[in-house]
């Protein structure tokens, strides 16, 4: 080219003939028209959909996109992402930091390592989604569903944003030393990257990949979805995944002037209206949550309730407090004799538990407290509760009365063996108080894991 | 082609170093863009005034020939049917097409179509993970004659010929044709038909082996004192009134391009448009498998084939090896029974755990006499996997043993009751217990 030019300089100018060039010829089908007028022309943005093999790797076995799906699939950028967007971070924001070029690919991108690809993003320019033949917009959870494909689609425009204005480097230093490039190694799983503090296993695979899982889980998959994903980790992961989200947050704000969550409230609005989805249950909202998080007081059975003549009561709960209460009360000589009115457990922390009786005194003229201590454990996730007995035991005067020889072989025949011998689930009991009811949530209790006919429950008091 | 247009862009750049721009000559009458230009127009042109459609196939890589009914409209779009399954056969499907100017003027099928379920890497269409059945969407035109246009593959280099159609054939096509014409070929093959052959020069003969399942063609020549001279394969594709043979076969002085129905026959039909008969005999096969199978003998390795129908084999070894490690998380990817030379064979698993590929293998040596071979197991592997995988590769020392001693089986054709097994079933029996045997599918390599 140097030789043609250097050797030119006497001609005008230069003459080629582009009449003759040779494109590829234009379409004009519906899809092509709908992209225009939805993508094209309010924010200059292409969908490439036909397929062209030099603009994904060149060697590899990709299948182009069936054409039934490009609609579907840009309908839903166009709704969860592009508007959202527009709407909380403005016009100027969209149309310059939004991908000018989506290039649709049917089939995902096979990996040597055993991993696909789902897609890519390119100088903060082009997005490439693989696998949109089995995007199917009618399901918004599962591998083929909505939120899969737009997690996808997030994830990549985080990039864009990154490469814009770089990740904070305080980002990187959360989880520092477990980020792992072979994340797809059978030893990274769901598990040990949550437990290490991250919200996938593919955040293993670098930090600005954690970053983009981090927002694109987020705006996604939703809050409820994130903690109850925190909530559901041990202690140090939570407060790690905690620290990310205070930066993704802060990141917004800082670098884009955008509010991270009404953006995140804006996407999930759109996923409900638009697609029907679904938050999930709320993990925090569980009894076994609140009892980890240290939000509950006490949990109170008293027999002479009328609650328990309303919504019922569990006939192996009540033998054994019969028992417990009948043996105490009935004890020789009559002058041991005391008279148990109440059971309380007692949360003094997230892992202690005080099983408190309440009882009248020999004479029956004064109410009196014989306490024991136990090891508490909550799973939030599962909801299941253990306990176990606290050695050595508490040192205050109820724990003194529950020493004597009143009450202590007959809580360790009677109640004690009722607490530790089995694993309970922390629930909303009675049932019979739906979360419609305005008691919900004011009343809660423990059945056995398994055995749902062997519970017990009363009125909840908070911190 | 390419190297005529090459030559004439290597021409163009001497002159243009060489400062002499304006006195270039265009030996072929117009510049290289307005003759890719010429071509393009011609093809597309082509496509689009075919008032009847177009009738194709090709080859792929990994599971022989498929067959497909294109109707190319004005708009980018076309209309398909393909014997990749019933469905296939019934309902149309329409997709986008380009001709595109690449390097060569490039017919893309751009949108998902039947012809892109052999190229799509996903496992769910029926090929291997990242390569499908290895074939190609973008076909790169070759030439043309009075009623074909010929292109090949531009991965996997398989030509693709799309002939034109008649009225009658079209309509064929778009009333079930494709489907009707493969289950009446199959049915007359498997009732009409036991072992099918063609009457070759010198008194020789010609077998012929279709294997439904791979979609392939065996030609085996073998003479009139029954050795075998060569064997010949190609995959075959349906259309609506012929099994179309991707590459012809020489049969006597005549190239045979596809099977036809006549009457009550099967005719094998060939590039001059004459017919030449298909015979049968009721057994045995006109080769012997001692013959067939070795180190220098024309098929090379015995391969799973599937469980086969009445097979009254004990166990079948390569399906229950494949059941076996899939049972144990893992995948087996190749597996193959092969005599590597003159005295050792060997018994090859390649497999996939997690994201690793691992092999195992036991080797053997081996004799041979007349239709015998005796097999003594002398090692294994490199590493240790034979013995790690030792309860999946359980069948296969259950029958050659575990080295301890030589064992005798007997080279031998397996006869299956189902009629529809119209490929020869390969086995090596236990001599010791004739229902123990490794019996599969002999393949050239």
């Amino acid at each position: 080219m140097m030789t043609i030019a250097s050797c030119s300089k006497d001609s005008d100018k230069l003459d080629v003939d582009m009449n003759s060039f040779n494109t590829d010829p234009e379409g004009n089908s519906e899809v092509d028209q709908w992209l225009m007028s939805e993508l094209t022309d309010p924010f200059n943005i292409e969908v490439i959909y036909r397929f062209d093999r030099n603009l994904t790797d060149v060697s590899k076995d990709i299948a182009p996109v069936d054409i039934d799906k490009v609609k579907p699939m840009m309908e839903a950028v166009l709704n969860l992402y592009l508007k959202p967007y527009q709407k909380v971070a403005g016009n100027k924001f969209i149309k310059t930091l939004a991908p000018k070029q989506y290039l649709l690919y049917g089939s995902v991108s096979y990996n040597t390592n055993g991993s696909v690809t789902l897609g890519t993003a390119d100088g903060g320019r082009k997005v490439t989604l693989y696998g949109v033949n089995s995007f199917n917009a009618a399901t918004v959870e599962g591998d083929n569903g909505v939120r899969r494909k737009l997690r996808t689609i997030h994830h990549e425009f985080t990039h864009i944003l990154n490469q814009n204005v770089p990740i904070p480097s305080d980002f990187e230093a959360v989880t520092k030393g477990d980020y792992y490039a072979d994340w797809t190694n059978s030893s990274n799983t769901d598990a040990v990257a949550k437990s290490l503090g991250f919200v996938s296993r593919y955040a293993r695979g670098q930090y600005t990949e954690d970053f983009a899982e981090m927002t694109a889980h987020l705006l996604v998959e939703g809050q409820v979805w994130f903690d109850n994903y925190v909530v559901s980790a041990p202690i140090s992961a939570q407060q790690k995944l905690r620290k990310k989200e205070e930066i993704v947050v802060r990141y917004f704000k800082d670098a884009f002037d955008v509010d991270f969550r009404v953006l995140q409230t804006e996407v999930q609005n759109a996923f409900k209206t638009l697609y029907s989805a679904k938050d999930p249950a709320d993990l925090t909202q569980t009894l076994a949550n609140w009892i980890n998080t240290n939000k509950v007081a006490t949990i109170t059975f008293d027999p002479s309730s009328p609650i328990y003549n309303q919504y019922g009561i569990s006939s192996t709960f009540k033998t054994i407090w019969n028992n417990f209460k009948n043996a105490v009360s009935t004890q020789e000589p009559s002058g041991n004799r005391r008279y148990p009115q109440t059971l309380q457990l007692r949360f003094s922390s997230d892992n202690i538990m005080t099983l408190r009786v309440t009882y009248l005194n020999n004479a029956q003229t004064s109410t009196l407290f014989a306490d024991y201590d136990f090891d508490l454990k909550a799973t939030p996730s599962t909801g299941e509760v253990t306990f176990s007995k606290r050695m050595p035991e508490g040192t205050t005067t109820a724990h003194g009365n529950g020493a004597t020889i009143y009450f202590k072989d007959y809580f360790e025949r009677y109640l004690l063996p009722y607490f530790t011998n089995r694993v309970f689930i922390a629930d909303w009991l009675p049932s019979g108080i739906g979360s419609t009811d305005p008691l919900y949530r004011t009343y809660g209790g423990f059945y056995e894991k398994g055995v749902t006919a062997n519970y017990f429950y009363g009125p909840i008091e908070l911190k | 082609m390419n190297r005529v247009f090459f030559n004439f862009l290597a021409g163009c750049l001497l002159f243009a170093v060489a400062c002499k721009k304006d006195a270039v000559e265009n030996v072929f009458g117009q510049k290289p863009e307005q003759r890719i230009s010429d071509t393009l127009t011609y093809i597309r042109n082509e496509l689009v005034n075919a008032p009847n459609g177009w009738k194709g196939g090709f080859s792929t890589g990994a599971k022989g020939g498929f067959g497909f009914y294109f109707n190319f409209k004005n708009d980018q779009t076309v209309d398909m049917l393909s014997d990749y399954s019933t469905s296939s056969g019934n309902e149309l499907k329409s997709s986008t097409y380009r001709v595109s100017p690449l390097f060569t003027p490039t017919l893309i099928f751009d949108t998902y179509n039947y012809i892109t379920i052999m190229q799509d890497p996903a496992p769910d269409a029926g090929g291997a993970a990242g390569s499908g059945f290895k074939s190609d969407i973008e076909f790169l035109y070759e030439r043309h004659n009075a009623d074909t246009l010929f292109f090949t593959g531009k991965k996997y280099r398989q030509p693709f010929t799309l002939i034109r159609l008649s009225k009658e054939e079209q309509e064929s096509y778009l009333n079930g044709g494709l489907n009707k014409f493969n289950t009446d070929f199959t049915n007359l093959l498997n009732n009409n038909y036991g072992f099918t052959y063609f009457d070759n020069a010198g008194g020789g003969k010609i077998s012929l082996e279709i294997d439904y399942i791979g979609k392939m063609a065996n030609f085996v020549y073998v003479n009139s004192s029954g050795g075998i001279d060569s064997v010949y394969q190609t995959s075959y594709y349906t259309t609506s009134s012929s099994y179309n043979l991707v590459k012809p076969v020489k049969i006597v002085d005549k190239q045979i391009r596809s099977f036809v129905i006549k009457g009550s026959a099967i005719e094998g039909e060939s590039t001059d448009n004459t017919a030449t008969t298909l015979k049968s005999q009721t057994s045995p096969a006109l080769y012997s498998v001692s013959d067939a199978f070795g180190n220098s003998k024309p098929f090379k390795k015995m391969v799973s084939r599937g469980k086969v129908n009445g097979v009254d084999a004990n166990v079948a070894i390569f399906d229950r090896v494949t059941e076996l490690f899939k049972a144990s998380g893992r995948t087996i990817n190749n597996m193959y029974f092969t005599m590597t030379n003159s005295s050792s064979a060997i018994f090859y698993i390649n497999y996939t755990s997690g994201t690793s590929t691992f092999i195992a293998s036991a080797t053997y040596t081996y004799r041979r006499e007349a239709d015998r071979i005796y097999l003594k197991r002398t090692g294994i592997d490199g590493g240790n996997n034979w013995n790690t995988r030792a309860t999946q590769v359980k069948p296969v020392d259950d029958l050659f043993g575990d080295g301890s001693k030589e064992l005798e089986f007997k080279f031998d054709w397996v006869f299956s009751s189902d009629t529809s097994v119209k490929l020869p079933v390969a086995a090596i029996r236990s001599i010791a217990n004739p229902t123990n045997m490794l019996y599969g599918k002999l393949q050239i390599q």
